[in-house]
């Protein structure tokens, strides 16, 4: 689904990000990318969403090299893509049911279905409630669910988290974290990006490790089998 | 299958533009004296233009009007007879700048003296007719020159003493007219490019409130028209706006002016050739054109400016 072939990532101001990265990541696998603040974490997702263009190597996602896409095209190809940021992007002056309606009001969805599954994601992340509240109104954890909301809305077929939990407790982080590895039993290939060890530790899956820019480990999850057959038994 | 993805597919285009177009109209809601100010500057600026335009045309069919009514008198010696009066008109009505000629003989002349003037009685009793006869001439067209070439070949026309014509009055309206044309197409390209760049400012403003929510759109899989559409739906609507509201103020100030004309006119003693002639009228602007060309005008200029803009803003 997602492939880097020697990927490497320099900024007009010199940093050089990315160091001749190479990984892939299949349909329905859950990684993990860690490492220090610095490391290269937002820089790989935004190569994979196509927001920043690799000065050197193939980034393949959903079987297209990204890089020779028009900008439409690269366009057309992030709506397949469920992205949670950083620093969340929500648009200050709409509602969180408008938020999180963006991307099916881009893929021109009726009034009717938007308004079921902009419900249905507001009702996974527990943000039912304050549907009609604008986004400045509430908490860092909410509005990282309201990002989170938006992202799986759309059904998408690839979900990039960058730091998804980092305003959350650890009871809310674990049910995120269930909700991903739900959509990861349905075939979604799923990125999040954290450096939260205990979070890491706790779901046990593949794990990427970024240091000042290169890849350092590609640890395989150990219970991968477990966590999947977790999740079947939950549906 | 196929069919009803297409049809899924025009209805989320329709979707789409529906949305866009009910937010744009909201924006307007939201920032109802801004979004009149700036309707009402554009309002004008189409006005001005407009105004001048209508001013032209109205002159045009004024020396129109005039060179279709010019009559040209020839009047000849006193001493030439009747019978050679008439070979003279006849010889005119050859002429091929002349449409008709039409002899009044010195006794009709002095005939119609007597009835008009009352002075009947003394008239008749004159020893000698003192009026000349006299020949109207109604030129077959409506061109100044030739009717000046014309008037020149009659003066030098034996038997012939002089000749009087109303073109002095069709030469100064027709370089009034000359004079207007050119005022007129240097305000409409002014107000072309006022209005270029009123619009492309006001796309720049709209892009750069609006620069969180494109970038949001864009990181999220939106397309440039994704983000454009609203702009271009918020253009397109005030362009209409503006170009409705000027065409009413239009019909307006034309309706007041012409009633001012017409008494204008009178005082220079040419009502009667004008408000008989049906060609004189103010030709007033298809309104069609006015608030479709400004909605478009709109529209266009909008979207050129937001384009390159957000295209600075979201591929960097
Ligand atoms: N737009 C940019 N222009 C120049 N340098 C940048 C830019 N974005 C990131 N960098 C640099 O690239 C390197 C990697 O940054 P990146 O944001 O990918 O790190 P990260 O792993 O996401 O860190 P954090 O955990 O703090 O979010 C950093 O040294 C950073 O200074
Ligand atoms: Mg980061």
């Amino acid at each position: 689904m997602i492939q880097f072939d020697r990927v490497s990532k320099r900024y007009p101001s010199g940093q050089q990000a990315l160091q001749n990265i190479s990984f892939e990541l299949d349909r329905g696998e859950f990684t993990f990318l860690t490492g220090h603040s610095g490391a290269g974490k937002s820089t790989l997702l935004k190569l994979v969403l196509g927001l920043d263009k690799a000065s050197a190597g193939i980034v393949t996602v959903a079987g297209h090299n990204i890089v020779q896409l028009t900008p439409e095209k690269t366009a057309a190809r992030r709506r397949i893509i469920g992205a949670v940021f950083q620093d969340h992007q929500l648009l200050s002056d709409r509602t969180v049911f408008d938020n999180v309606a963006l991307p099916l009001e881009i893929s021109g969805f009726s009034q009717r279905e938007l308004r079921s599954r902009v419900r249905a994601a507001l009702d996974k992340v527990g943000l039912l409630r304050v549907e009609k509240a604008m986004p400045a109104g509430l908490s860092g954890g909410q509005q990282q669910r309201i990002g989170i909301a938006r992202a799986i809305v759309n059904s998408p077929s690839i979900i990039l988290a960058d730091e998804p939990t980092g305003n959350l407790d650890s009871a809310l982080s674990n049910e995120i974290m269930d909700l991903f590895t739900q959509f990861k039993s349905l075939g979604v290939c799923v990125l999040v990006a954290s450096h939260d060890k205990h979070l890491i530790n706790r779901f046990s899956q593949r794990t990427l490790v970024l240091k000042d820019g290169n890849l350092i480990a590609d640890i395989p999850g150990e219970q991968g089998e477990t966590a999947c057959a977790k999740d079947q038994t939950k549906q | 299958m196929k069919l009803r993805a297409q049809k899924t597919k025009q209805n989320n285009r329709f979707q789409k533009h529906f949305r866009d177009s009910l937010r744009s109209l909201r924006q307007f809601q939201k920032n109802p004296f801004s979004s009149l100010a700036a309707i009402l500057v554009v309002m004008l600026t189409l006005l001005f233009p407009s105004l001048s335009a209508t001013a032209v045309l109205g002159l045009k069919s004024l020396v129109d009007s005039f060179s279709k009514e010019l009559e040209l008198i020839a009047y000849l010696y006193p001493e030439i007879s009747e019978n050679k009066a008439l070979k003279i008109s006849k010889r005119l009505q050859l002429d091929k700048k002349i449409a008709t000629a039409e002899l009044t003989t010195s006794t009709a002349a002095l005939k119609e003296f007597s009835a008009l003037s009352g002075l009947g009685e003394i008239a008749a009793n004159l020893p000698n007719n003192p009026l000349p006869a006299s020949i109207t001439i109604t030129p077959a067209t409506s061109s100044t020159e030739i009717i000046e070439k014309l008037t020149i070949e009659l003066r030098n026309t034996s038997g012939i003493q002089s000749v009087e014509s109303d073109l002095l009055w069709s030469e100064r309206i027709n370089s009034w007219y000359q004079t207007l044309q050119v005022f007129s197409s240097i305000l409409s390209l002014f107000s072309l490019v006022g209005l270029t760049s009123i619009f492309g400012s006001m796309a720049y403003i709209e892009v750069h409130k609006r620069r969180e929510e494109f970038q949001i759109i864009h990181v999220i899989g939106g397309s440039m028209f994704d983000m454009i559409r609203p702009l271009l739906y918020s253009a397109f609507f005030s362009g209409f706006a503006a170009g409705a509201l000027a065409y009413t103020l239009y019909i307006y100030t034309i309706r007041s002016i012409k009633l001012q004309l017409i008494d204008f006119i009178g005082l220079y003693d040419l009502a009667p050739i004008l408000i008989s002639s049906t060609s004189f009228y103010l030709p007033s602007m298809n309104p069609a054109i006015l608030i479709i060309s400004a909605a478009f005008l709109s529209w266009a200029s909008s979207f050129i400016c937001a384009f390159c803009l957000i295209r600075q803003i979201t591929y960097k």
